[in-house]
């Protein structure tokens, strides 16, 4: 014969919830500080990590010192101020070197590939700091204009061609055509600009 | 502070009138392990277990008791859980059959409500209401409670009323002292849940050596106020009697009368019974009621459970166990006549003594019935070896007064 179970809990009904609740906040408990531990052992591997950045970098500023200090016996300055002119000085250099190193032959040989027929240039300026030029010219119509800088959006050496103005100007001139028939000729004038990277 | 404060009791604590008796006891598998008891008297009147009236009448005196209890034990003891036992005869057990059983908890309660005002069993103020349901017997198996169960099918209830009032004192006297009752249980009910395993065992192995023996089987669990008694048929509550231990009664009297009312209303409600033999498992002090000098019990109930009618435990106890299946083996031995020397008193070996059974020639003990056919009963007392609850070895003879903190901690604790 099965035995069956009398006893009928008298006290408050929740205690079962409750103990649910506490198991949760215990496994909580249990995962936060697993959770801190973990931390903690990365905390201690970054800290490793930082630990051997800081010696390099206090051996950089040993060494910087050191050299300051030589560069001081030997008379060199090695300031704030010395070290923006110094900069200032450098790039100053550079651009002596690039245009020593600057071949205009090269420049105009790539212009000659480049520029179509009916378009001439009046002026041709280099800016060595951008490494850019600008073309001031005149073509004979707008469809020339659009062949020269479809031309040297081709060429190897030019890039980023950016026209800066045109303008159509009428020529007094008149111009025979094909049946004997004169008409007023015009002339745009434009103003373009071209990064140029020679190609090596 | 206490780190996780709801966790499963390990610590029981017992409410009578006369004292409080706290026990330490460790759960091991299949057997548990009392370590310490603690027991403190009460004056006389701070408890006094009622339906009627509040049974606690000074709270934070009873506080104090039980701080002083747990000052014995040391330690702190803010936030201890703790299973309480209450005494049963603050409660009122009913038994109730219905025909259908609601769904709802809430019709469940109005319907038990209204059935205990019908039978003016509701003391007259707020009560807690407490109830579990079993299939009668005969009915499709499973758990009347089972919600796949469906409705309309026979229950027993076993219904539980006591006053709020009583249980809030007791909770506020177990806050006073720092302790935080996770677990509240009648008495005899932990008791009977208690004894459960042993009560299965007896009865299965009596069931395979006599069949059809153990339909119906009956426990007494003895009190320090009360007794109670309850008859299990096929596995269901099927009467369940609280009865205080009167001034001038006979506690054997009494037992008697219970027995005999539930066999004469038995034999009226399902008269088809047949003769049987019906164990019957006494648990408790067999003193009971009999401590103190003014307890009018004291030298009935000696006389009537204590030195009478006595066996030995012998080889022979031991071979007639295995041919009845009940431990004790008193179903086919005749119960040897009173003992005269109270030496011979062994707790938990009593025979029949004067329960005003007839010896009958094929050895039974005869309880003997106004209606219906004749039962038999044999009897056996339970001891805590039965139980398989041990003691730590400070404690050389186990006191019968923690019996209901330690059922409250084995049987009790947090329903999961």
């Amino acid at each position: 014969m099965k035995i069956p179970a009398l006893h009928i809990p008298l006290g408050a009904s929740g205690f079962q919830s409750l103990r649910l609740v506490q198991g949760a906040l215990v496994c909580l408990t249990l995962g936060a500080l697993v959770f801190a531990g973990w931390s903690w052992m990365k905390t201690q591997e970054l800290e490793q990590a930082a630990r051997h950045y800081e010696d390099a970098t206090a051996r950089v500023i040993d060494r910087t010192q050191a050299f300051k200090a030589e560069a001081s016996v030997a008379g060199i300055q090695l300031t704030e101020e010395r070290l923006q002119d110094l900069g200032r000085e450098v790039s100053f250099a550079n651009q002596v070197l690039a245009k020593q190193a600057f071949s205009w032959t090269r420049l105009l040989s790539d212009l000659e590939e480049a520029i179509p027929k009916r378009v001439s240039l009046g002026s041709v300026h280099l800016n060595f700091k951008d490494s850019t030029i600008t073309l001031q010219g005149a073509a004979r119509t707008l469809q020339d204009l659009t062949a020269l800088v479809n031309e040297l959006e081709g060429h190897p050496s030019f890039r980023n061609v950016m026209l800066a103005q045109h303008q159509i100007q009428g020529d007094s001139t008149p111009v025979s055509g094909d049946g004997g028939r004169k008409d007023p000729a015009t002339i745009v004038s434009f103003s373009l600009s071209a990064a140029y990277h020679p190609a090596m | 502070m206490t780190l996780f404060p709801i966790i499963q009791p390990r610590y029981g604590l017992s409410l009578s009138a006369r004292g409080l008796t706290l026990v330490d006891l460790r759960k091991g598998w299949g057997s548990s392990r009392v370590r310490r008891v603690w027991t403190r008297a009460l004056p006389a009147g701070l408890v006094q277990p009622s339906v009627a009236a509040r049974s606690i009448a000074d709270v934070p005196a009873l506080g104090q008791e039980l701080s002083r209890l747990l000052g014995e034990r040391g330690g702190t003891a803010r936030g201890l859980p703790v299973a309480l036992s209450v005494p049963d005869l603050c409660a009122k057990v009913v038994l109730f059959e219905f025909e259908s059983w609601p769904h709802k908890p809430a019709e469940r309660e109005a319907l038990l409500r209204w059935r205990l005002n019908k039978e003016c069993l509701l003391p007259p103020t707020e009560t807690t209401l407490v109830h579990r349901a079993y299939r009668v017997p005969g009915t499709s198996p499973g758990t009347a409670d089972h919600p796949r169960k469906p409705a309309g099918q026979p229950v027993q209830v076993l219904c539980l009323v006591l006053r709020k009032d009583t249980l809030t004192q007791m909770e506020e006297a177990c806050a006073l002292s720092g302790l935080l009752p996770v677990s509240i249980g009648l008495h005899s009910l932990l008791v009977f849940d208690l004894c459960r395993g042993v009560l299965a065992k007896a009865t299965q192995s009596a069931g395979t050596s006599r069949p059809g023996n153990t339909q119906t089987m009956y426990f007494l669990s003895l009190a320090e106020e009360n007794f109670t008694l309850l008859a299990l048929r096929e596995g269901a509550p099927a009467f369940c009697r609280i009865k205080p231990l009167r001034r001038k009664a006979s506690l054997s009297q009494e037992v008697l009368a219970t027995i005999q009312f539930f066999n004469d209303r038995d034999a009226q409600l399902r008269p088809q019974g047949e003769d049987q033999l019906r164990p019957l498992f006494i648990i408790g002090d067999p003193e009971s009621g009999c401590r103190g000098e003014d307890s009018p019990m004291m030298p009935e109930a000696r006389q009537e459970l204590g030195p009478v009618r006595t066996t030995q435990e012998t080889e022979a106890d031991s071979e007639r166990m295995d041919r009845s299946g009940f431990p004790g083996g008193t179903d086919s031995s005749p119960v040897e006549g009173a003992a005269g020397d109270p030496s011979d008193l062994q707790p938990g070996r009593h025979g029949i003594g004067d329960l005003g059974v007839q010896d009958q020639p094929d050895g039974h003990e005869f309880l003997p019935t106004s209606a219906g056919p004749a039962h038999s009963v044999s009897i056996k007392y339970l001891d805590w070896s039965d139980l398989k609850v041990s003691w730590s070895a400070p404690i050389p003879d186990p006191p019968w007064s923690a019996l209901p903190a330690v059922a409250s901690v084995v049987a009790g604790g947090i329903q999961t």
